[in-house]
């Protein structure tokens, strides 16, 4: 048998093909390269093959087995992005057309608030051609729940948490420049944390030492913004200008650390995690910089919140930035992103499904800190928006993180396991056991990760006066450091979101603020979040004084309605968003 | 590219469908559907077929339905018992596939 270009000449038929491959490398052969398929023998049982591309596949009606009053709409993918524009129908059946992400489609359910809570069986049918042939059906078994109303009660008083003294003195220590040193029973001076890699007092020589976090060109988590909050909470302003200013507005070719550059460079559209709208903001809060502001607005770019969501459960964490970005730009920005809701509605059904199995008992494992990225999206999102899932979800994601944690030994399980188990999958795959292996593990190494989840247990505890979750968190906080110096990238994860976490614990901040806003005044002008258009949907209207009626009456717990930062809800904040709704300036002063 | 590759099958997609016909690889969404508010699902039905293969000259055969092959469409291969000698299926953590080559 001889080949032709593309074409095999040779003895065939109808429904007879040969198969190409690229080796072994799992790229996508070409229709004209690759090496003949050969097979040794016919195998056994039935074959099957799946056709990857330029074959649309129909959904043939509306799901069934929803509750009764369910409507859905559909999306059809762009790029990175599974939700990002209506679906073209044929024949009335919704389908995804070619491109990308070819085939998959975007199914979004809104069930009404009264639906009877219980277990369903729902349907999804598609068919092979747009006249409802070859048809197949999937069931996915769902609970309703009621529309959750976790309530809000406050702690009426505070205290201080265990190793607050350390995690402090930890921040600023410099006991080894650049160099990871120290260890777990030593005193926090010689425990090499964030300042550790940034000297306050000379600035940050050489600037490449601000490297310390980076994973390619692009830093870990909050980085650069830990060191304006280190400024905020010692008072001490050298953090922002000898080491946030430069980690920022560096441009020199080998800084690693220019977030304005690389940012501005990238027109805002980056790796997943990218993370620097809040930073950005902030230095051009600070630093009265607008270049800043400019680069911050640019990262309405970035993928997760320019497309929509990524319900991929291996895009966890960039759904969570993409909502941080979304929060971001609207507090900072003044600019209200269209795919907001999207990205907000699919963060908070990634984590449900992090947080249950399904009916063949498969869970869709997240490593557990990004649990707490996710977390820390919803309460910034919550904050805007009120939304009453927050709680909800978090607590979800509290308790799963608590049910496998070493409470013995202090230390958490990153990944799920055990090996081979339905909850165990590496980063990349679903389901199928870890190749690496190191699922259901608790190394001790991991101690310092598990501080990214810290603030969410606090938020909860700051939320409902549950004092669980307030030791829950102190056992995690607490040993944090135990197993001593801190890498720059380990210094990141344990300061990223602990200066939130402290503030929430301590009563420092109410469960509606967030830290560092309306705390920069030190370095000039202060900040307030506050705004009128509580529901962040780009309008004030009755909407909003609905809203914030609910909180001045106890209906729902007091956040955004708190115009004048009393730290109450009364009717003088609800007058404000009536005053707003007819046309005034938000007055969102004291 | 990778990410392509990386559809895993869900367990019922080995159901004992008539073919050729529709299966899910991968479907994101969760079990709990808060009333009052919208969720999210996605999934990515594909076209499938049953084949069967002649070792001697390692031509392909649809069989049970009534697809056409299409030369150049990427497909990846799956078996209820062993897959013929020579090809694999999952491996270190990527899904091989191929393209179909027409016989003329």
């Amino acid at each position: 048998m001889a080949e032709l270009g593309c074409l095999d000449v040779g003895v065939g038929g109808p429904g007879t093909f040969h198969l190409k491959q690229d080796g072994n490398n799992y790229s996508l052969p070409g229709p004209c390269t690759g090496t003949l398929q050969t097979v040794s023998d016919s195998g056994t049982g039935i074959h099957t093959a799946s056709l990857y591309q330029n074959v649309n596949i129909f959904l043939n009606s509306d799901p069934t087995g929803f509750p009764a009053g369910t409507t859905f709409t559909y999306m059809a993918p762009y790029t990175t992005s599974e939700c990002n524009h209506p679906a073209p129908a044929s024949n009335g059946r919704v389908y995804s057309p070619s491109g990308p992400l070819n085939g998959t489609i975007c199914i979004i359910a809104s069930v009404p608030s009264n639906a009877v809570p219980g277990t369903m069986t729902t349907h999804f049918t598609f068919c092979g051609t747009s006249t409802g042939a070859n048809c197949t059906t999937f069931d996915w078994v769902i609970e309703v729940v009621a529309p959750p109303n976790v309530t809000y009660a406050p702690p009426t008083s505070f205290t201080s948490p265990p190793g607050l003294a350390y995690w402090e003195g930890v921040m600023t220590a410099r006991p080894c420049p650049g160099s990871l040193c120290g260890n777990g029973s030593a005193p926090a001076s010689s425990i090499s944390g964030p300042a550790n890699y940034c000297d306050p007092l000379t600035g940050p020589s050489p600037v490449n030492s601000l490297g310390a976090a980076t994973s390619a060109t692009v830093s870990f988590y909050g980085w650069n913004l830990l060191f304006d909050n280190m400024a905020i909470y010692t008072g001490n302003p050298v953090y922002r200008s000898g080491c946030f200013q430069v980690g920022m507005g560096h441009s020199g070719t080998t800084d690693l650390q220019s977030v304005r550059s690389y940012v501005i460079n990238n027109g805002g559209n980056m790796i997943g995690y990218a993370h620097f709208t809040e930073s950005l903001f902030r230095a051009c809060q600070v630093f009265n910089d607008p270049s800043y502001c400019a680069a911050g607005l640019l990262m309405q770019n970035n993928y997760m919140i320019a497309y929509g969501p990524k319900l991929a459960h291996t895009y966890l964490r960039e759904n969570a930035y993409g909502l941080d970005d979304a929060v971001a730009l609207r507090k900072y920005g003044n600019l209200t992103m269209p795919h907001w809701t999207d990205v907000r509605d699919g963060l908070y059904g990634m984590v449900l499904r992090a947080t249950e199995s399904d009916a063949s008992g498969v869970r869709y494992n997240q490593q557990q800190f990004q649990m707490g990225l996710a977390a820390h999206a919803l309460i910034a999102d919550w904050q805007l928006s009120s939304d009453p899932r927050a709680p909800y979800a978090i607590k979800r994601a509290l308790d799963r993180v608590w049910a496998d944690y070493d409470s013995t030994n202090h230390v958490w399980m990153n990944i799920e396991g055990p090996d081979a188990s339905p909850w165990c999958s590496s980063s990349f795959l679903w389901f199928v056991s870890d190749p690496i292996g190191n699922c259901g593990q608790r190394p001790l190494a991991w101690q310092s990760l598990q501080m990214m989840v810290v603030h969410a247990f606090w938020w909860y505890y700051a939320y409902t006066g549950d004092t669980q979750y307030r030791d829950k968190g102190d056992d995690l906080f607490a040993h944090a450091f135990d197993q001593g110096g801190l890498t720059g990238k380990q210094a990141s994860e344990i300061y990223y979101d602990s200066f939130n976490a402290v503030g929430w614990r301590t009563g420092t901040l109410k469960v509606n603020q967030w830290y560092g806003d309306g705390l920069t005044s030190f370095a000039g002008g202060g900040q307030s979040s506050a705004s009128c258009d509580l529901n962040a949907d780009g309008h004030v209207n009755v909407i909003d004084v609905q809203l914030a009626t609910n909180q001045a009456l106890a209906i729902s717990a007091c956040g955004n309605g708190d115009l004048n930062g009393d730290g109450s809800c009364t009717v003088v904040d609800v007058m404000r968003v009536v005053s707003a709704s007819l046309g005034a300036t938000c007055n969102t002063g004291p | 590219m990778k990410r392509f590759l990386q559809f895993i099958c869900l367990a019922s997609c080995l159901s004992a469908a008539p073919f050729p016909h529709v299966r899910f690889w991968d479907f994101a969404g969760p079990r709990t559907v808060i009333a009052g508010s919208r969720s999210f699902f996605a999934t990515t039905p594909l076209f499938a077929f049953n084949f069967t293969v002649d070792p001697a000259t390692s031509i392909f055969t649809v069989t049970g339905g009534t697809y056409t092959p299409v030369n150049g469409a990427i497909l990846t291969a799956e078996s209820s018992g062993t897959l013929p000698g020579g090809m694999y299926t999952y491996v270190d953590g990527f899904w091989p596939n191929w393209d179909v080559s027409m016989l003329a």
